[in-house]
Protein backbone atom coordinates (compact mmCIF):
# COMPACT_ATOMS: atom_id res chain seq x y z
CA UNK A 1 0.00 0.00 0.00
CA UNK A 2 2.70 2.24 1.10
CA UNK A 3 4.69 1.69 -2.32
CA UNK A 4 1.98 2.58 -4.54
CA UNK A 5 1.72 5.55 -2.78
CA UNK A 6 5.01 6.23 -3.05
CA UNK A 7 5.06 5.38 -6.78
CA UNK A 8 1.56 7.80 -7.49
CA UNK A 9 3.82 10.07 -5.86
CA UNK A 10 6.78 9.69 -7.99
CA UNK A 11 5.20 10.49 -10.93
CA UNK A 12 4.71 14.23 -9.98
CA UNK A 13 8.05 14.85 -8.92
CA UNK A 14 10.63 16.99 -10.31
CA UNK A 15 13.81 17.18 -9.59
CA UNK A 16 16.64 20.11 -10.60
CA UNK A 17 20.36 19.35 -12.15
CA UNK A 18 22.84 21.36 -10.66
CA UNK A 19 26.59 20.93 -11.35
CA UNK A 20 28.76 21.90 -8.35
CA UNK A 21 31.95 23.07 -9.29
CA UNK A 22 35.08 24.16 -7.09
CA UNK A 23 38.18 25.51 -8.33
CA UNK A 24 41.05 24.28 -6.65
CA UNK A 25 45.06 24.41 -6.66
CA UNK A 26 47.21 21.61 -4.82
CA UNK A 27 50.45 21.74 -3.71
CA UNK A 28 52.47 18.91 -4.84
CA UNK A 29 55.16 19.38 -1.61
CA UNK A 30 58.73 18.72 -2.02
CA UNK A 31 58.18 15.02 -2.46
CA UNK A 32 55.75 14.80 -5.06
CA UNK A 33 57.33 18.07 -6.51
CA UNK A 34 60.33 16.31 -7.63
CA UNK A 35 58.67 13.36 -8.84
CA UNK A 36 56.97 15.56 -11.11
CA UNK A 37 60.15 17.74 -11.82
CA UNK A 38 61.77 14.18 -12.93
CA UNK A 39 58.84 13.47 -15.27
CA UNK A 40 60.09 16.15 -16.74
CA UNK A 41 63.38 14.93 -17.56
CA UNK A 42 62.47 11.70 -18.24
CA UNK A 43 62.99 10.00 -15.12
CA UNK A 44 61.07 8.12 -12.34
CA UNK A 45 62.22 8.88 -8.53
CA UNK A 46 61.44 7.35 -5.63
CA UNK A 47 61.85 7.57 -2.20
CA UNK A 48 63.32 4.91 -0.03
CA UNK A 49 62.66 3.95 3.72
CA UNK A 50 65.36 5.02 6.19
CA UNK A 51 64.32 1.98 8.21
CA UNK A 52 63.07 -0.78 6.23
CA UNK A 53 64.53 0.25 3.52
CA UNK A 54 61.95 -0.28 0.35
CA UNK A 55 61.64 2.14 -2.13
CA UNK A 56 57.77 3.79 -2.85
CA UNK A 57 57.12 4.57 -6.21
CA UNK A 58 55.28 7.31 -6.59
CA UNK A 59 57.74 8.87 -3.27
CA UNK A 60 56.13 8.96 -0.53
CA UNK A 61 57.25 11.24 2.27
CA UNK A 62 56.30 8.73 4.92
CA UNK A 63 56.88 5.08 5.04
CA UNK A 64 53.39 3.64 5.88
CA UNK A 65 54.91 0.71 7.60
CA UNK A 66 57.21 2.03 9.66
CA UNK A 67 55.90 5.50 10.30
CA UNK A 68 59.25 7.48 9.40
CA UNK A 69 59.92 10.57 7.53
CA UNK A 70 61.44 9.34 4.06
CA UNK A 71 63.36 11.27 2.13
CA UNK A 72 65.84 9.86 0.45
CA UNK A 73 65.47 9.65 -3.27
CA UNK A 74 66.63 6.92 -5.77
CA UNK A 75 65.75 6.57 -9.16
CA UNK A 76 63.02 3.65 -10.78
CA UNK A 77 62.82 2.59 -14.16
CA UNK A 78 62.26 3.83 -16.57
CA UNK A 79 60.90 0.14 -17.72
CA UNK A 80 58.55 -2.15 -15.23
CA UNK A 81 56.82 -5.14 -15.12
CA UNK A 82 52.96 -5.35 -14.91
CA UNK A 83 51.57 -6.73 -11.88
CA UNK A 84 47.99 -6.08 -12.70
CA UNK A 85 45.37 -4.12 -15.11
CA UNK A 86 41.68 -3.84 -15.75
CA UNK A 87 40.06 -3.25 -18.87
CA UNK A 88 37.16 -0.51 -19.08
CA UNK A 89 34.55 -1.14 -21.53
CA UNK A 90 32.36 1.55 -20.11
CA UNK A 91 33.08 4.75 -19.17
CA UNK A 92 31.69 7.47 -16.73
CA UNK A 93 30.98 10.65 -18.49
CA UNK A 94 33.12 13.84 -17.35
CA UNK A 95 30.84 15.59 -14.63
CA UNK A 96 31.34 18.89 -15.77
CA UNK A 97 32.05 18.14 -19.51
CA UNK A 98 29.91 15.19 -20.01
CA UNK A 99 32.50 14.12 -22.87
CA UNK A 100 32.89 10.12 -22.63
CA UNK A 101 36.22 8.49 -22.90
CA UNK A 102 36.36 6.48 -25.85
CA UNK A 103 36.77 2.38 -24.47
CA UNK A 104 37.66 0.32 -24.22
CA UNK A 105 40.76 1.78 -21.88
CA UNK A 106 43.01 0.06 -19.60
CA UNK A 107 45.12 0.75 -16.18
CA UNK A 108 47.92 -0.76 -15.74
CA UNK A 109 49.82 -1.60 -11.92
CA UNK A 110 53.71 -1.53 -13.13
CA UNK A 111 56.18 -2.35 -10.78
CA UNK A 112 59.26 -0.21 -11.95
CA UNK A 113 62.29 -1.86 -12.29
CA UNK A 114 64.34 -1.28 -8.88
CA UNK A 115 61.14 -0.38 -7.20
CA UNK A 116 60.56 -3.20 -4.38
CA UNK A 117 56.97 -2.43 -3.32
CA UNK A 118 54.17 0.59 -4.32
CA UNK A 119 52.73 0.33 -7.92
CA UNK A 120 52.47 3.09 -10.40
CA UNK A 121 49.85 2.95 -11.92
CA UNK A 122 49.25 4.73 -15.40
CA UNK A 123 47.32 3.87 -18.74
CA UNK A 124 48.63 1.57 -21.53
CA UNK A 125 48.79 1.85 -25.64
CA UNK A 126 45.30 1.11 -26.70
CA UNK A 127 46.99 -1.66 -29.45
CA UNK A 128 48.55 -3.36 -26.69
CA UNK A 129 45.73 -3.67 -24.65
CA UNK A 130 44.89 -7.14 -26.24
CA UNK A 131 48.57 -8.40 -25.30
CA UNK A 132 48.32 -7.10 -22.10
CA UNK A 133 48.90 -10.09 -19.24
CA UNK A 134 50.24 -10.06 -16.13
CA UNK A 135 53.94 -10.59 -16.13
CA UNK A 136 54.07 -8.43 -19.42
CA UNK A 137 57.03 -6.19 -19.47
CA UNK A 138 56.50 -2.41 -20.53
CA UNK A 139 58.53 1.04 -20.82
CA UNK A 140 57.05 4.38 -20.86
CA UNK A 141 55.90 6.20 -24.52
CA UNK A 142 57.12 10.26 -23.36
CA UNK A 143 54.81 13.15 -24.46
CA UNK A 144 56.77 15.69 -26.41
CA UNK A 145 55.80 18.41 -24.24
CA UNK A 146 56.60 18.21 -20.99
CA UNK A 147 55.59 20.56 -18.14
CA UNK A 148 56.28 18.22 -15.05
CA UNK A 149 52.42 16.58 -14.33
CA UNK A 150 51.34 13.04 -15.10
CA UNK A 151 50.38 13.83 -18.77
CA UNK A 152 54.18 14.43 -19.89
CA UNK A 153 54.12 10.28 -19.91
CA UNK A 154 51.58 9.44 -22.40
CA UNK A 155 51.22 5.65 -21.56
CA UNK A 156 53.17 2.41 -21.62
CA UNK A 157 53.61 -0.12 -24.20
CA UNK A 158 54.63 -3.18 -24.28
CA UNK A 159 59.10 -3.58 -24.53
CA UNK A 160 58.88 -6.29 -27.30
CA UNK B 1 35.08 8.09 37.70
CA UNK B 2 37.79 7.89 35.76
CA UNK B 3 39.75 10.11 33.94
CA UNK B 4 41.07 11.33 30.41
CA UNK B 5 43.79 13.19 29.91
CA UNK B 6 45.71 15.42 27.26
CA UNK B 7 48.91 14.64 27.82
CA UNK B 8 50.67 16.95 25.29
CA UNK B 9 49.68 18.99 21.69
CA UNK B 10 51.45 20.23 18.40
CA UNK B 11 50.73 22.66 16.23
CA UNK B 12 51.65 23.53 13.15
CA UNK B 13 52.49 27.38 12.48
CA UNK B 14 49.07 29.00 10.81
CA UNK B 15 49.49 30.74 7.43
CA UNK B 16 46.99 32.01 4.85
CA UNK B 17 48.61 29.82 2.21
CA UNK B 18 50.86 26.98 2.79
CA UNK B 19 51.52 26.32 -0.96
CA UNK B 20 54.59 24.92 -0.20
CA UNK B 21 53.10 21.67 1.51
CA UNK B 22 50.81 19.60 1.23
CA UNK B 23 48.79 18.57 4.26
CA UNK B 24 50.07 15.37 4.61
CA UNK B 25 53.27 17.07 4.70
CA UNK B 26 52.07 19.25 7.58
CA UNK B 27 50.64 16.34 9.50
CA UNK B 28 53.47 14.42 9.46
CA UNK B 29 55.82 17.45 10.75
CA UNK B 30 53.24 17.68 14.05
CA UNK B 31 53.41 13.86 14.50
CA UNK B 32 57.06 14.10 14.60
CA UNK B 33 56.78 16.80 17.08
CA UNK B 34 54.41 15.26 19.16
CA UNK B 35 56.55 11.93 18.86
CA UNK B 36 59.86 13.91 20.28
CA UNK B 37 57.83 15.49 23.24
CA UNK B 38 56.17 11.82 24.64
CA UNK B 39 58.03 9.85 22.99
CA UNK B 40 54.62 7.48 21.99
CA UNK B 41 55.23 4.95 19.24
CA UNK B 42 52.57 2.99 16.96
CA UNK B 43 52.25 -0.30 17.43
CA UNK B 44 53.39 -2.96 19.75
CA UNK B 45 52.46 -4.14 23.15
CA UNK B 46 52.36 -0.30 24.55
CA UNK B 47 52.13 1.11 20.93
CA UNK B 48 48.61 3.61 19.86
CA UNK B 49 46.23 0.97 18.25
CA UNK B 50 43.58 3.80 17.65
CA UNK B 51 43.93 7.29 15.71
CA UNK B 52 41.33 9.57 14.95
CA UNK B 53 41.58 12.40 12.61
CA UNK B 54 39.69 15.24 11.98
CA UNK B 55 39.18 16.90 8.57
CA UNK B 56 37.10 17.86 5.38
CA UNK B 57 36.05 16.18 2.47
CA UNK B 58 35.35 19.35 0.95
CA UNK B 59 38.33 21.15 1.93
CA UNK B 60 40.41 18.32 1.24
CA UNK B 61 38.29 17.58 -3.04
CA UNK B 62 38.09 14.08 -1.85
CA UNK B 63 35.32 11.98 -0.14
CA UNK B 64 36.23 9.90 3.11
CA UNK B 65 39.26 12.78 3.31
CA UNK B 66 40.75 10.67 5.81
CA UNK B 67 42.25 7.73 4.26
CA UNK B 68 44.36 10.16 2.15
CA UNK B 69 46.46 11.02 5.06
CA UNK B 70 46.88 7.60 7.14
CA UNK B 71 50.16 6.88 6.55
CA UNK B 72 51.01 10.29 8.04
CA UNK B 73 48.90 9.60 11.41
CA UNK B 74 50.45 6.11 11.79
CA UNK B 75 47.10 3.93 10.90
CA UNK B 76 48.42 2.59 7.42
CA UNK B 77 49.60 -0.52 9.20
CA UNK B 78 46.41 -1.95 9.98
CA UNK B 79 45.56 0.21 13.20
CA UNK B 80 41.97 1.25 14.00
CA UNK B 81 41.14 5.04 12.25
CA UNK B 82 38.14 7.09 13.06
CA UNK B 83 37.51 10.40 11.22
CA UNK B 84 35.50 13.61 13.26
CA UNK B 85 33.75 14.81 10.04
CA UNK B 86 32.81 17.89 12.65
CA UNK B 87 33.90 21.08 13.98
CA UNK B 88 37.69 19.02 15.73
CA UNK B 89 36.78 19.75 19.05
CA UNK B 90 34.15 17.31 18.80
CA UNK B 91 36.89 14.64 18.90
CA UNK B 92 37.52 15.29 22.11
CA UNK B 93 35.10 13.85 23.44
CA UNK B 94 34.80 11.05 20.93
CA UNK B 95 38.22 9.80 22.04
CA UNK B 96 37.22 10.58 25.70
CA UNK B 97 34.65 8.03 24.88
CA UNK B 98 36.92 5.90 23.43
CA UNK B 99 39.11 5.56 26.31
CA UNK B 100 36.30 5.41 29.27
CA UNK B 101 34.89 2.39 27.79
CA UNK B 102 38.00 0.89 27.73
CA UNK B 103 38.06 0.60 24.42
CA UNK B 104 41.97 2.06 23.97
CA UNK B 105 43.69 3.56 26.43
CA UNK B 106 46.07 5.69 24.48
CA UNK B 107 44.82 7.75 21.41
CA UNK B 108 46.47 10.08 18.27
CA UNK B 109 44.24 12.75 17.51
CA UNK B 110 45.47 14.78 14.21
CA UNK B 111 43.20 17.41 11.91
CA UNK B 112 43.98 19.27 9.38
CA UNK B 113 42.69 21.69 7.08
CA UNK B 114 43.69 24.13 4.23
CA UNK B 115 41.16 26.65 3.52
CA UNK B 116 43.69 27.98 0.73
CA UNK B 117 43.35 24.91 -1.50
CA UNK B 118 40.15 26.03 -2.90
CA UNK B 119 40.11 29.54 -4.62
CA UNK B 120 37.31 30.66 -2.39
CA UNK B 121 36.35 29.07 1.14
CA UNK B 122 33.20 30.67 0.34
CA UNK B 123 32.53 28.29 -2.35
CA UNK B 124 32.95 25.12 0.30
CA UNK B 125 30.55 26.64 2.58
CA UNK B 126 28.45 27.48 -0.50
CA UNK B 127 27.93 23.80 -0.66
CA UNK B 128 27.00 23.14 3.24
CA UNK B 129 23.51 24.94 1.76
CA UNK B 130 20.53 22.98 0.56
CA UNK B 131 20.72 22.93 -3.32
CA UNK B 132 17.58 23.91 -4.51
CA UNK B 133 16.79 27.10 -1.97
CA UNK B 134 19.56 28.81 -0.65
CA UNK B 135 22.88 27.21 -2.46
CA UNK B 136 21.53 28.74 -5.47
CA UNK B 137 21.48 32.32 -3.91
CA UNK B 138 25.08 32.16 -2.35
CA UNK B 139 24.05 31.41 0.71
CA UNK B 140 27.34 30.47 3.07
CA UNK B 141 28.59 31.22 6.35
CA UNK B 142 30.02 34.48 5.46
CA UNK B 143 25.89 35.85 4.13
CA UNK B 144 24.68 33.49 7.65
CA UNK B 145 27.00 35.39 9.74
CA UNK B 146 25.87 38.58 8.18
CA UNK B 147 22.23 38.13 8.87
CA UNK B 148 23.10 36.76 12.26
CA UNK B 149 25.46 39.88 12.72
CA UNK B 150 22.53 41.83 12.20
CA UNK B 151 19.97 40.38 14.52
CA UNK B 152 22.63 40.38 16.93
CA UNK B 153 23.59 44.12 16.61
CA UNK B 154 19.97 45.01 16.81
CA UNK B 155 19.20 43.00 19.91
CA UNK B 156 22.46 44.13 21.98
CA UNK B 157 23.39 47.28 20.66
CA UNK B 158 26.97 46.45 20.17
CA UNK B 159 28.55 48.66 19.01
CA UNK B 160 31.22 48.88 15.66
CA UNK B 161 33.84 50.57 18.33
CA UNK B 162 33.18 47.67 20.68
CA UNK B 163 33.52 45.28 17.94
CA UNK B 164 36.28 47.10 16.54
CA UNK B 165 38.11 46.31 19.71
CA UNK B 166 37.61 42.67 19.61
CA UNK B 167 39.41 42.54 16.63
CA UNK B 168 42.40 44.99 17.50
CA UNK B 169 43.02 42.93 20.97
CA UNK B 170 42.66 39.68 19.10
CA UNK B 171 45.58 41.44 16.97
CA UNK B 172 47.73 42.43 19.93
CA UNK B 173 47.49 39.04 21.54
CA UNK B 174 48.44 37.26 18.03
CA UNK B 175 51.40 38.86 17.90
CA UNK B 176 52.99 37.14 21.14
CA UNK B 177 51.62 33.84 19.98
CA UNK B 178 54.24 32.11 17.73
CA UNK B 179 51.46 29.70 15.84
CA UNK B 180 48.83 32.69 14.97
CA UNK B 181 48.40 33.50 11.56
CA UNK B 182 47.28 37.07 10.88
CA UNK B 183 49.42 39.71 13.41
CA UNK B 184 49.33 42.79 11.67
CA UNK B 185 48.86 45.44 14.03
CA UNK B 186 45.54 47.74 14.15
CA UNK B 187 43.66 50.75 15.15
CA UNK B 188 39.69 50.92 15.70
CA UNK B 189 39.53 52.90 12.50
CA UNK B 190 41.07 50.52 10.45
CA UNK B 191 38.44 47.99 11.49
CA UNK B 192 35.31 50.19 11.43
CA UNK B 193 36.49 51.56 8.02
CA UNK B 194 37.74 48.33 6.33
CA UNK B 195 35.79 46.91 3.09
CA UNK B 196 32.11 45.50 3.64
CA UNK B 197 32.06 42.24 2.82
CA UNK B 198 28.46 41.56 3.63
CA UNK B 199 26.74 44.29 5.49
CA UNK B 200 27.26 44.51 8.69
CA UNK B 201 30.40 42.43 8.38
CA UNK B 202 33.55 44.33 7.18
CA UNK B 203 36.82 42.67 6.01
CA UNK B 204 38.32 42.93 9.15
CA UNK B 205 35.03 41.91 11.11
CA UNK B 206 36.39 37.67 9.36
CA UNK B 207 38.99 35.27 10.31
CA UNK B 208 41.79 35.47 7.60
CA UNK B 209 42.12 32.65 5.35
CA UNK B 210 44.27 30.03 7.05
CA UNK B 211 46.04 26.78 6.79
CA UNK B 212 47.03 24.76 9.42
CA UNK B 213 47.49 21.15 11.48
CA UNK B 214 47.24 20.48 15.04
CA UNK B 215 47.70 17.15 16.85
CA UNK B 216 47.39 15.58 20.29
CA UNK B 217 47.81 12.89 22.37
CA UNK B 218 45.15 11.49 24.97
CA UNK B 219 45.24 8.77 27.48
CA UNK B 220 43.77 7.14 29.81
CA UNK B 221 44.85 7.95 34.13
CA UNK B 222 46.70 4.69 34.34
CA UNK B 223 48.99 5.48 31.06
CA UNK B 224 49.17 9.07 31.37
CA UNK B 225 51.66 9.85 33.19
CA UNK B 226 54.39 7.61 30.78
CA UNK B 227 53.65 10.61 28.53
CA UNK B 228 53.73 13.55 30.35
CA UNK B 229 54.55 14.55 34.03
CA UNK B 230 51.62 17.33 33.81
CA UNK B 231 48.30 15.76 32.08
CA UNK B 232 45.82 18.18 31.50
CA UNK B 233 42.48 16.14 32.30
CA UNK B 234 39.10 16.82 30.41
CA UNK B 235 36.39 17.16 32.49
CA UNK B 236 33.37 18.41 30.37
CA UNK B 237 31.98 18.07 27.53
CA UNK B 238 28.94 18.81 25.64
CA UNK B 239 27.57 19.29 22.05
CA UNK B 240 24.13 20.69 20.64
CA UNK B 241 22.54 21.02 17.65
CA UNK B 242 20.26 23.71 16.23
CA UNK B 243 18.24 23.85 13.15
CA UNK B 244 19.76 23.81 9.50
CA UNK B 245 16.75 26.09 8.22
CA UNK B 246 17.90 29.43 9.33
CA UNK B 247 14.55 31.15 9.26
CA UNK B 248 13.31 28.99 12.34
CA UNK B 249 15.98 29.49 14.75
CA UNK B 250 16.54 32.92 17.01
CA UNK B 251 19.76 33.50 15.45
CA UNK B 252 20.52 36.28 17.97
CA UNK B 253 20.17 33.93 20.79
CA UNK B 254 22.78 31.51 21.01
CA UNK B 255 20.04 28.82 22.39
CA UNK B 256 22.05 25.18 21.22
CA UNK B 257 25.70 26.68 23.08
CA UNK B 258 24.09 27.67 26.37
CA UNK B 259 22.64 23.57 25.96
CA UNK B 260 26.14 22.49 24.82
CA UNK B 261 27.80 24.55 27.74
CA UNK B 262 25.43 23.36 30.46
CA UNK B 263 26.13 19.70 29.37
CA UNK B 264 29.95 20.89 29.94
CA UNK B 265 29.69 23.04 33.44
CA UNK B 266 27.43 19.69 34.92
CA UNK B 267 29.50 16.90 33.89
CA UNK B 268 32.82 19.24 34.99
CA UNK B 269 30.61 20.35 38.26
CA UNK B 270 30.59 24.11 37.52
CA UNK B 271 28.03 25.61 38.95
CA UNK B 272 29.20 29.18 38.55
CA UNK B 273 31.38 29.62 35.36
CA UNK B 274 31.83 33.15 36.36
CA UNK B 275 33.57 32.09 39.42
CA UNK B 276 35.42 28.78 38.24
CA UNK B 277 36.66 29.69 34.75
CA UNK B 278 39.69 31.63 34.08
CA UNK B 279 40.47 30.68 30.32
CA UNK B 280 38.78 31.14 27.62
CA UNK B 281 39.13 30.54 23.96
CA UNK B 282 36.11 30.78 22.00
CA UNK B 283 35.81 30.06 17.95
CA UNK B 284 34.90 33.97 17.43
CA UNK B 285 34.82 33.89 13.09
CA UNK B 286 33.09 37.39 12.92
CA UNK B 287 34.16 39.47 15.92
CA UNK B 288 30.21 39.80 16.56
CA UNK B 289 30.68 36.06 17.51
CA UNK B 290 33.03 36.88 20.57
CA UNK B 291 30.64 38.57 22.79
CA UNK B 292 27.88 36.60 21.81
CA UNK B 293 29.66 32.84 22.49
CA UNK B 294 30.28 34.67 25.79
CA UNK B 295 27.12 35.34 26.49
CA UNK B 296 26.16 31.85 25.58
CA UNK B 297 28.33 30.35 27.69
CA UNK B 298 26.86 32.13 30.73
CA UNK B 299 30.25 34.39 31.29
CA UNK B 300 28.60 37.97 30.73
CA UNK B 301 24.10 38.23 30.70
CA UNK B 302 22.31 38.08 28.02
CA UNK B 303 22.04 40.77 25.52
CA UNK B 304 25.04 42.69 27.32
CA UNK B 305 27.90 41.48 25.10
CA UNK B 306 28.80 45.40 24.41
CA UNK B 307 29.05 46.15 28.35
CA UNK B 308 30.85 43.16 28.74
CA UNK B 309 33.67 44.55 26.36
CA UNK B 310 33.56 47.90 28.00
CA UNK B 311 33.91 46.16 31.06
CA UNK B 312 37.04 44.49 30.25
CA UNK B 313 35.12 41.31 30.12
CA UNK B 314 37.66 39.48 27.52
CA UNK B 315 40.99 40.76 30.04
CA UNK B 316 39.26 38.95 33.06
CA UNK B 317 38.70 35.84 31.56
CA UNK B 318 41.76 35.70 29.50
CA UNK B 319 39.58 35.27 26.49
CA UNK B 320 40.92 34.25 23.37
CA UNK B 321 44.78 35.01 24.27
CA UNK B 322 46.25 33.03 21.29
CA UNK B 323 44.67 35.41 19.37
CA UNK B 324 41.79 33.34 18.25
CA UNK B 325 39.73 32.25 15.28
CA UNK B 326 40.25 36.18 14.13
CA UNK B 327 43.73 35.74 14.11
CA UNK B 328 43.74 33.04 11.34
CA UNK B 329 42.70 29.64 12.16
CA UNK B 330 41.25 27.04 9.72
CA UNK B 331 37.61 26.09 9.85
CA UNK B 332 37.44 22.40 11.15
CA UNK B 333 40.04 22.95 13.51
CA UNK B 334 39.54 25.92 15.05
CA UNK B 335 38.33 24.08 18.42
CA UNK B 336 41.35 21.95 18.38
CA UNK B 337 43.80 24.95 17.99
CA UNK B 338 41.62 26.51 21.25
CA UNK B 339 42.29 23.09 22.97
CA UNK B 340 45.88 23.26 22.04
CA UNK B 341 46.65 26.82 23.15
CA UNK B 342 44.32 25.57 26.18
CA UNK B 343 46.85 22.89 27.24
CA UNK B 344 49.58 25.08 26.84
CA UNK B 345 48.34 27.65 28.86
CA UNK B 346 47.19 25.41 31.63
CA UNK B 347 50.69 23.36 31.55
CA UNK B 348 52.31 27.11 31.79
CA UNK B 349 53.89 26.75 28.78
CA UNK B 350 52.19 29.40 26.65
CA UNK B 351 55.29 31.58 26.65
CA UNK B 352 54.58 35.16 26.02
CA UNK B 353 51.08 34.81 26.28
CA UNK B 354 50.92 32.83 29.19
CA UNK B 355 48.08 33.99 31.76
CA UNK B 356 49.07 33.79 35.49
CA UNK B 357 46.95 31.23 37.68
CA UNK B 358 44.88 29.66 35.13
CA UNK B 359 43.74 25.94 36.43
CA UNK B 360 39.89 25.62 34.14
CA UNK B 361 39.77 26.12 31.02
CA UNK B 362 36.81 26.31 28.62
CA UNK B 363 37.26 25.85 25.03
CA UNK B 364 33.90 25.98 22.41
CA UNK B 365 33.81 25.91 18.73
CA UNK B 366 31.07 25.72 16.16
CA UNK B 367 30.32 24.47 12.95
CA UNK B 368 27.38 24.93 10.43
CA UNK B 369 25.97 28.61 9.51
CA UNK B 370 25.63 31.06 12.44
CA UNK B 371 26.83 28.68 14.80
CA UNK B 372 24.39 26.06 14.22
CA UNK B 373 25.86 23.40 15.86
CA UNK B 374 27.95 24.15 19.33
CA UNK B 375 30.73 22.25 21.12
CA UNK B 376 31.92 22.84 24.62
CA UNK B 377 35.11 21.40 26.33
CA UNK B 378 35.77 22.13 29.97
CA UNK B 379 39.88 21.61 30.47
CA UNK B 380 41.25 21.13 34.50
CA UNK B 381 45.15 20.75 35.50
Amino acid sequence: MAKNKLNTQAEELISIQVVNSIDYSFPTGPIMGKWFQGLKEKKFYATKCPSCGRTMTPPRGCCALCVVRSEEFVEVGPKGTVENYDIAYYASPDPLTGKVRSTPYAAVFVRMDGSDCDIFTHGIKDEDIPKLKRGVRVRPVWNEVRTGCIEDMLYFEIDA
Amino acid sequence: MKRVAICAVAQHEIKGNIWYKRFQDMLLDILEDLQGETGFTFGGENGVKNVLTCSDDFFDARTISDNAVNDVVGAANYRGEQKMAQEGLNGIGYAMADILSGHDDVIYFAGHCKESLSASRNQIANMAYDPFYCRCLGMDYLNAAGLQARAYMEKTKITPEQLAQVVVRARQWASRNTYANEKTQLNLGDVMYSSVLCDPIRSLHAYPVSDGAVAMLLASEERAYEFTDNPIWITGFGNCMDDYFMGRRDLAASSALKKAAEQAYKMAGIKQPRKSVNLMEVMDCYAYQQPMWLEGLGLCDEGKGGDFINEYGPAKYNVNLSGGMLAGRPLMIGGLYGVAEAVLQLKGQANEHQAADVNCAVIQSTTGGAGQFQTVVVLER
